[in-house]
């Protein structure tokens, strides 16, 4: 976590922690509706809203902090340890194509397009983990199937995020510690 | 609205998804004859799809499994694990189609016809 005890930092920390509760909540809610039934190991994974959004407005640092809070809460209160591994390659991957995206790239790219690389990632480099695991290449034949569901899920979550980014720009806050960002790097 | 690297990620995406897509397409007509089953990255059992009825329990220490021949092909009926997932692959008789119980570290694929066979035999050796 950013240690800094300045005002700034604290505000910063606390709207992170808000961020991490959020995406956990989400996550609970989503393992409740079996989307899992028509493309098993496919998740609308809306907690990605709220990582996007941190990448948005704080630092590499503050998103992958948020990720693995995120990743931890989520399997311990679900239970899901058993595939805790996959899980965080998965978000390791979306989060490493989508910081790489937002900082070398942010002008080429739209935010559906960074959600939607950031989806595809996620279920590559879980796949990638179970790949390992099972000691076989032969479960990539599965990855069409995760390829598009991937692309769906991150069509919606882009559109989700582009609306609370928006929203969120529009609070002083925001612009406040995102400008502090932009002067500390 | 689309961005250029837009239009470089759709291109991508659709390339991506071919050259994975279609070869499958190519053999999707077969039917498959065996599946083989895996734990822990180990063969664990081959069995002939045409065996009608036959019911495979499958019991380690992360958990219990329960594969039936149906079809044709093969299912997963009953698993303890928690996320379900592997019921959700549904029946599958094609080839490279596949059944993974992720928290029981199980794996189950469909083979198809000669191509794949001499792999097969090496995995029964």
């Amino acid at each position: 976590m950013p240690s800094s005890t300045d005002a700034a930092g604290l505000r910063k920390l606390s709207v992170i922690a808000v961020f991490a509760s959020l995406a956990v909540v989400l996550g609970i809610l989503e393992s409740m509706i079996p989307f899992a039934v028509a493309v098993p190991g496919a998740k609308p994974g809306l907690g990605n809203i709220l990582v996007l959004t941190c990448l948005w407005f704080f630092s590499a640092r503050d998103a992958l902090w948020l990720i693995i809070v995120k990743t931890l809460l989520t399997a311990f209160i679900l239970g899901t340890f058993s595939t805790f591994l996959f899980s965080i390659m998965g978000a390791l991957a979306s989060f490493l194509v989508m910081w790489l995206m937002l900082r070398f790239a942010r002008k080429s790219f739209s935010l559906v397009s960074v959600s939607v690389a950031g989806g595809v990632a996620h279920n590559l480099g879980q796949l990638t983990a179970a790949a390992v695991v099972l000691g076989t290449s032969r479960i990539y034949f599965y990855l069409p199937v995760l390829l598009v569901a991937g692309v769906v899920t991150g069509v919606f979550v882009g559109m989700a995020a582009r609306y609370l980014i928006g929203t969120l720009s529009r609070i002083g806050l925001f612009r406040e510690l995102a400008a502090l960002e932009r002067d500390g790097t | 609205m689309l961005k250029r690297g837009d239009v470089l990620l759709i291109l991508l995406l659709a390339a991506g998804l071919a050259a994975f897509a279609i070869p499958r397409f190519m053999s999707g007509a077969a039917a498959g004859k065996t599946a083989v089953i895996e734990v822990d990255g180990e063969p664990y059992m081959t069995v002939d799809l045409s065996d009608e009825g036959r019911e495979i329990e499958i019991r380690t220490e992360r958990g219990y499994n329960l594969l039936r021949i149906r079809d044709g092909g093969i299912e997963m009926v009953e698993a303890d694990c928690p996320d379900q997932l592997c019921i959700g692959f549904g029946h599958v008789h094609r080839p490279h189609q596949t059944i993974t119980c992720l928290p029981h570290r199980l794996f189950v694929e469909v083979i198809g016809d000669a191509g794949e066979e001499a792999e097969l035999d090496a995995v029964v050796n």
